[in-house]
């Protein structure tokens, strides 16, 4: 019965005890965030997050907002930490947000970023732990990372190395105490890191082994990328004319042809509906690559005449697979093939800047004869509409007498009956092709392609439309060719017997200096023309020194991409093969270890070598930080000046605070000249340290 | 024990009016176990000064006066043929004794000058091949013009290096000059001086020199002073090691004069003039004259509490 009772009563005195632990009293051993190191964090996360601002919807940005406000206001006690309830409301509700905001794209990399960066905003309100403020911190230079997704630019590259610094200096501030805590010093310390890191930084950029992604994530935007699409209706091409973004830009080994030669070749197009025309991939069963060049009996098609040009292009990613070629292009690569009407895409999805090289021969006839399947492919037309052209055109055929005359006198045609090229023309409907070459007469290339090419068609040539970018802009510094959106181009390629596909370009007919002058000097006057470009330099084409300035920073930008963003296997493997005779993977990884090795080891060696020295006497040290909030007041410490002597000085200066700079100095002076033992010494610094600590609170 | 040493400058007080500091920095030096050399222009009381203190430190002492035709054997002594002994016998000269007064010794040839100066370094002296210890205590004070009057031989930088401290008397200031002049009652000569020290007394000074504790934090501050000699291009050469040690052992010794047990920068900045002065020497400067310049320099430019 006895024990029976005893146990009774321990159960209930343990009940009592839960209870009362549930009670709620404040915790003595809650984490208060540093101050200087709440206020790095915030700092961190607001450049970290700022680049992402125009990508993210703007919900998302108030939400983060109102964390750091709230994270701020926990700090200083006018705010109690939410509640679990709170919290996982808050998270339900920002889950079905999102994905009302992306639908099905919920997974595509924008809304992981998004989610990403609304989960370290909501973080914020749970830093109650040292482990979560890291936690932050960690999650900051994540977030630094995924800015390159996006972007690549020096620009970018710098603006985050700025940030890794701030996010760094926030990492040490945590683990400082309050006499250190100087942000000057603090950044002066994370800088010092991020540079000792640059010898390994390098030594991990060559070295490392780079191994293709193991998977990737879809771009929800790649679709809004400006760029060619496999499709061309009028207005099409015209919408690029208002862009300066980059397409893409080439370096020649050797002599630069002329811009007006340079037809870069990105798409071909054979099917038309009577509005348009579309790429039949049906059709398209055969291709070239390296290892089917013997297979194919097409390939015997071309003939390569003439002098080859080889260049380098990189091209910057279009989420397509066309890549851009002169005519007519030797595929040496093994990571592109060609196709029959002589495309060339790129065997992956050019998802990423893309760097390859490529020789052409310009002079060379292509499909001198064409079997009766290969021209019908080229000759379809939809059976109705444009009724008015096709009438136009066997008539004009019948009076030429030949093909080539038709040619001709089509293209005399456009010439002589006010045609007028202009950015924007009138709208078309029902029969686009009659009403262009009958009434509005007005159009940019793409319409004049497109009706040349109806007009071959509808008598029966094989043609064809090729859209791509023309011209190009030589930089005079580095000689590379820039070649960008405003420079996209439509063009058409006929068949004659015996020739072959011949390139016919109607808009040069209209607007001959479209094709001699570049379109930068032709679209000057039309408004459209860099409509979307914004504050670019391209519109100070007139000043010189703005001019040279542009030039210079693009030849940055070239050398940038190419040997920094575009340093892949292939060049690892060049590298590597001028040091070694035989590269295997087995030596890269070695010589990257024995690297990586030598720094490190170089590394612990200053390291080791600094602790060897003597360290500055913490009493000293506090002493110091003494002497440098006197020294803000104007009364700075003499350096042949004794302790004695300082204190002397600054008691009569400063009456009101002499018998705190007397203990200090009494207390400096027992502590570094006096020979104390080492566990009363420890006591002693501690009260001293209290007491420096005193007298700053009184200084300010 | 501390009073007996102000005692001693009391009584030294009295025949050298007003220069209480060059006292207590000349007894500092003897104290220490050094060699004194006091410079400066005729008729400033150096050799009363040098007396004085022999005189209070009741040592048994001679004084040699330097010439120029004053030979080694004059201060070491000779080996003369004693006719009643039918053999050689060794005559001490003045160098055996306690405390030498060396009145004006750069007025002496250099082989004259090398030949005390062996003695102070060593503690013995070889005549005839004999060597023969001095006795201990073993002080020497010397005095000297300065170098640019007539008729002297500079010490060279390896001879002075040998003393302690080097001492300016420098001119009395008005009041004392005035005490001086106006003193009507016969002036107390040296002879009334009284003894205030012993040879134990000093025996035991020496050992509370050597419980002075320097913490690392003045010996940091000491290496710091040498290292900014020998470091910077205005000297032409840096403290020795001698020097250094000399510094750390007269600021030991004036440690325990004013009876404290642990040195403190004060100590170091009131003997470094004393014990620099005659060790550094400007680049641009081949006599050696402005070492109290570049005394204060080291004073003024060394961090006391940190690099």
């Amino acid at each position: 019965m006895n024990i029976l009772n005893i146990l009774k009563n321990k159960r209930k005195n343990k009940r009592k005890n839960k209870f009362s632990g549930n009670q709620k009293i404040p915790d003595v051993s809650a984490y208060l965030v540093p101050r200087t190191s709440l206020a790095w964090i915030l700092l961190s996360l607001v450049a970290v997050i700022l680049p992402h601002v125009s990508r993210v919807p703007i919900w998302l940005v108030v939400i983060c907002a109102l964390c750091i406000v709230g994270r701020i206001l926990i700090f200083q006690g006018r705010m109690s930490y939410p509640g679990a309830l709170i919290k996982t409301i808050i998270v339900i509700l920002i889950l079905w947000v999102m994905i009302a905001q992306y639908g099905r794209d919920v997974f595509a990399t924008e809304s992981t970023i998004a989610i990403l960066i609304v989960a370290i905003s909501l973080k914020l309100l749970e830093m109650h732990k040292k482990r979560d403020v890291i936690m932050v911190i960690y999650l900051c230079y994540f977030t630094v990372i995924a800015e390159f997704i996006w972007s690549q630019s020096i620009p970018i590259a710098i603006y985050m190395m700025a940030c890794v610094l701030l996010i760094s200096a926030g990492l040490m501030s945590l683990s400082q105490t309050e006499e250190y805590q100087s942000p000057l010093r603090t950044l002066k310390l994370s800088s010092l890191i991020l540079l000792q890191s640059i010898p390994l930084m390098l030594a991990l950029f060559v070295l490392f082994p780079r191994i293709s992604p193991l998977w990737s994530v879809p771009l929800q935007s790649s679709s809004a990328r400006t760029g060619l699409s496999d499709s061309m209706s009028p207005g099409d091409i015209g919408n690029l004319i208002t862009s300066d973004e980059l397409a893409f830009r080439v370096k020649f080994n050797g002599e630069n042809p002329r811009p007006a030669e340079l037809y870069w070749r990105a798409i071909t197009l054979d099917r038309f509906d009577g509005r348009e025309w579309t790429r039949g991939f049906n059709v398209e069963p055969q291709f070239l690559g390296p290892g089917d060049r013997d297979n194919r009996d097409w390939f015997q098609g071309i003939e390569y005449q003439g002098n080859s040009i080889n260049y380098n292009v990189i091209m910057e990613p279009t989420y397509e697979n066309y890549i851009y070629t002169l005519k007519i292009p030797q595929v040496l690569d093994e990571r592109m093939i060609m196709r029959r009407d002589f495309q060339v895409d790129s065997i992956r999805n050019v998802s990423q800047r893309f760097s390859y090289d490529m020789r052409s021969y310009m002079n060379s006839r292509l499909d001198t004869s064409l079997n009766q399947r290969e021209s019908r492919r080229w000759q379809g037309l939809p059976d109705e509409g444009n009724e008015q052209s096709r009438e136009f055109a066997i008539n004009l055929r019948e009076e030429s007498g030949s093909d080539e005359a038709f040619i001709q006198n089509v293209l005399a045609y456009y010439t002589n009956e006010n045609f007028f090229y202009t950015l924007q023309p009138a709208l078309l409907a029902g029969n686009p092709v009659d009403e262009f070459l009958f009434s509005t007469r007005e159009g940019f290339c793409e319409h004049y392609a497109s009706s040349f090419t109806f007009l071959m068609r509808a008598v029966g040539i094989p043609a064809r439309v090729v859209t791509g970018y023309q011209g190009g802009e030589y930089n005079p510094f580095d000689q590379t060719l820039t070649v960008r959106q405003y420079d996209a181009h439509a063009w058409s390629e006929v068949w004659l017997p015996d020739q072959g596909w011949i390139r016919v370009d109607p808009t040069a007919a209209v607007a001959p200096d479209r094709i001699e002058l570049g379109s930068q000097f032709t679209y000057q006057s039309e408004d459209v023309f860099l409509e979307d470009a914004g504050l670019s330099l391209l519109r100070y084409r007139n000043s010189l020194f703005l001019n040279n300035l542009r030039y210079r920073l693009e030849m940055i930008d070239y050398s940038w991409n190419r040997f920094v963003l575009n340093y892949d296997q292939s060049m690892q493997f060049a590298f590597f093969s001028s040091l070694f005779n035989e590269v295997t993977r087995g030596k890269i990884i070695f010589s990257a270890l024995f690297f990586m090795f030598i720094s490190v080891s170089i590394m612990v060696f200053f390291v080791l070598r600094k602790s060897s020295r003597k360290e500055l006497n913490p009493a000293t040290d506090l002493y110091l930080s003494y002497c440098e909030g006197l020294a803000k007041q104007g009364f700075s410490r003499k350096k042949g000046e004794t302790p004695l002597e300082y204190y002397e000085r600054l008691s009569n200066a400063k009456p009101k605070w002499a018998q705190q700079m007397h203990e200090i100095t009494d207390k400096y002076i027992d502590l570094v000249y006096k020979k104390v033992d080492q566990e009363k010494s420890q006591k002693e610094l501690k009260e001293f340290r209290n007491k420096i600590r005193q007298f700053h609170t009184l200084l300010y | 024990m501390q009073n007996k040493i102000e005692d001693a400058v009391n009584e030294i007080s009295k025949v050298v009016y007003g220069k209480e500091k060059q006292i207590r920095l000349a007894l500092c030096c003897l104290l220490a176990g050094g060699h004194l050399l006091m410079e400066d222009k005729p008729g400033m009381g150096k050799t009363t000064l040098s007396q004085a203190l022999a005189r209070v430190l009741g040592l048994e002492f001679s004084r040699v006066q330097f010439t120029s035709d004053l030979l080694p054997a004059d201060i070491l002594g000779v080996t003369i043929y004693d006719q009643n002994l039918a053999k050689f016998s060794f005559h001490p000269g003045p160098v055996f004794s306690n405390i030498i007064l060396a009145d004006e010794i750069n007025r002496t040839t250099p082989k004259t000058q090398s030949a005390l100066l062996e003695a102070m370094e060593e503690g013995q002296v070889s005549v005839d091949g004999e060597t023969r210890k001095l006795p201990e205590p073993f002080f020497v004070i010397a005095t000297q013009n300065p170098t640019s009057f007539a008729g002297t031989y500079p010490l060279p930088e390896s001879q002075l290096d040998r003393f302690l401290m080097r001492l300016k008397i420098g001119y009395p200031d008005p009041e004392a000059e005035r005490e001086l002049l106006q003193s009507s009652e016969p002036r107390i000569t040296l002879d009334q001086l009284k003894q205030c020290l012993t040879a134990d007394d000093i025996k035991l000074l020496h050992e509370e020199i050597d419980k002075v504790h320097a913490t690392d934090s003045l010996l940091d501050y000491v290496q710091r002073l040498i290292a900014y000699t020998r470091q910077d291009d205005k000297f032409s050469f840096g403290l020795s090691p001698r020097g250094a040690i000399a510094l750390v052992r007269s600021a030991k010794t004036w440690t325990m004069m004013n009876e404290r047990s642990h040195v403190l920068p004060e100590d170091v900045q009131m003997v470094l003039p004393a014990v620099t002065d005659h060790r550094l020497r400007a680049v641009s400067d081949s006599s050696g004259k402005h070492g109290e310049e570049y005394s204060q320099r080291l004073l003024n430019e060394v961090d006391i509490v940190s690099d």
